[in-house]
């Protein structure tokens, strides 16, 4: 579970990159039809979700 | 293959086509894309209609209560066509009117807040179909009120008398001639001051066309304030430019006396010539002197700030006053009544079945307007056919000749379009600015009453990739 969490994570870290890199080169490319924040919410929660699987790793 | 590899490409891959689909929406390869909104959440592209105090949000749509509103469209890159369409209703408590007549503009002009207008729906075109005899030329349509003209070519080759024909949104060319004109021997002086933009007729026949114009630039604002004279024959086409650079561009308010700017054009044919100052609002004309015997100024004048009566006569049968200098509230007397401008920033309009009528002013810096022209002597002149407005009396009017398109009906919605150059527009990053004209709502004082806009659509037309990538080398 925790391989395809990481897989996700690292996809997630590079869309907002890219999406960002794209918005400061054309503005409202992105955001006209995407709100990036949900991106990074649910990057966030994977990433956290991560955190805690590493917690119980290293717990037993 | 192992499964986390594959997950891994499934994940890469949509993240390759999220980027794809962003950019082709971006791009537009096929050079035509449709964005609407019906208001019901944020739209990026089309913008809400504004201002607040001339519209709200209801469940239905925008509710439309006051003349004029605006609206933006954003483009995620250049087109050339632009067709606007507008899905609305009149909202049920409103009466109907005789003359109502909704219009959609783009700004052409940022400098003189000159806007490209459209007809949207016109109620006396739709009213007078059915009594009426119609004859239809693609967008172009005829109506008799007695079967003369079996065709609009022909209508147009062998026109009837002018003050029989009215026009809507079509250009029918006059060659206005004066007959037994004979031209003014002295010089007239206009010293009365005129503030930013404004266009007149002058008529010319055996004479020079010689105008002397006295500007200033009061520096208020932070743009250029430059100024062009443009000159066009009666056909519309442009005979003469002149700009004037704002060489300053000063910003502190400090007024600027500019050299005198002469206009002198000879051996020009007899007609009638419109003349355009083109100029934005820190520039004043203090003077003008010319020796030509008509200079009618066209649709509107802002008299700059003058501290005596003014005299002015017009051939408008609406005439509109507004001013935005609290010093400049009075009282204004219109084909002898007597009315009071007490109000910033609100338009008073007084109506008049005069044919030409004096206009006293106590003071100046306040806007006046209407369908028509206006001079400050008894001698004016207007070539123009007479255009349909709230105004207009059909008893004496035989023709009407409009382009026009009959908006469509759909359960209690009406669908009505307009098709706009972009390239003649103005824009600011791929933002273009409209207008939605609705003069007859306000004639109402309530803002629960008027056109509810349940949908704007934008139908946007330009070159394809193809031709994009063609015309780059061909350019190369």
């Amino acid at each position: 579970m925790k391989k395809y969490l990481m897989e996700i994570f690292y996809v997630l870290t590079a869309s907002m990159i890219i999406f960002s890199i794209m918005e400061l080169i054309f503005p409202r490319i992105i955001l006209a039809y995407f709100n990036i924040n949900w991106l990074l919410i649910f990057w966030l929660l994977n990433g956290m979700v991560i955190l805690i699987f590493n917690k119980n790793e290293i717990d037993n | 293959m192992n499964k986390i590899i594959k997950f891994r490409i499934i994940l890469w891959l949509i993240l390759l086509i999220a980027i794809s689909f962003f950019c082709y929406l971006k791009i537009v390869p096929g050079g035509k894309i449709t964005y609407t909104n019906n208001f019901k959440k944020f739209n990026y592209f089309i913008g809400e209609i504004t201002p607040k105090e001339r519209s709200k949000k209801t469940d239905e749509g925008f509710l439309i209560f006051k003349d004029p509103v605006y609206f933006s469209l954003q483009t995620p890159r250049n087109f050339e066509k632009g067709k606007i369409t507008l899905k609305y209703k009149l909202s049920n408590n409103l009466e109907k009117s005789l003359t109502q007549i909704i219009e959609l503009g783009i700004l052409a002009d940022k400098n003189v807040w000159n806007y490209e207008i459209k007809p949207l729906e016109n109620s006396v075109i739709d009213n007078l179909v059915n009594s009426w005899s119609l004859i239809k030329k693609d967008n172009l349509i005829l109506l008799q009120k007695f079967k003369n003209y079996e065709n609009i070519d022909s209508f147009i080759n062998n026109l009837p008398e002018s003050k029989k024909i009215v026009i809507y949104n079509y250009s029918l060319k006059n060659k206005y001639v004066i007959t037994n004109y004979k031209k003014s021997t002295d010089k007239i002086e206009i010293n009365i001051p005129l503030k930013g933009n404004y266009i007149f007729y002058t008529y010319v026949k055996d004479e020079i066309l010689n105008y002397d114009f006295y500007f200033s630039d009061l520096n208020e604002n932070k743009d250029f304030d430059n100024i062009d004279i443009n000159v066009y024959s009666y056909k519309g086409d442009l005979i003469y430019n002149k700009n004037i650079e704002d060489k300053t561009n000063g910003t502190n308010g400090e007024k600027i006396f500019l050299e005198k700017e002469g206009l002198f054009i000879a051996d020009l044919p007899e007609g009638i010539y419109k003349i355009e100052v083109k100029a934005n609002d820190d520039i004043i004309t203090n003077k003008i002197i010319t020796s030509q015997k008509y200079i009618s100024f066209l649709n509107r004048l802002w008299l700059a700030q003058y501290n005596d009566k003014i005299n002015l006569f017009t051939d408008t049968q609406e005439v509109k006053f507004s001013t935005i200098n609290p010093d400049s509230l009075q009282t204004v007397f219109v084909y002898g009544s007597k009315f009071s401008l007490d109000e910033t920033y609100r338009q008073i309009s007084v109506k008049s079945e005069k044919q030409v009528g004096e206009i006293i002013l106590e003071k100046g810096d306040v806007i006046v307007s209407g369908n028509g022209v206006f001079g400050f002597n008894k001698d004016i002149i207007n070539p123009n056919y007479k255009k349909i407005d709230e105004n207009i009396n059909l008893d004496k009017i035989d023709y009407i000749l409009a382009d026009y398109n009959f908006p469509m009906e759909f359960n209690d919605y009406k669908i009505a379009s307009a098709e706009f150059d972009l390239n003649k527009a103005y824009s600011e990053n791929g933002k273009y600015s409209f207008i939605i004209s609705t003069p007859f709502l306000n004639r109402m004082e309530s803002d629960n009453r008027g056109i509810i806009i349940k949908e704007i659509a934008v139908e946007l037309t330009g070159k394809t990739l193809k031709e994009e990538i063609i015309n780059f080398f061909k350019n190369k």
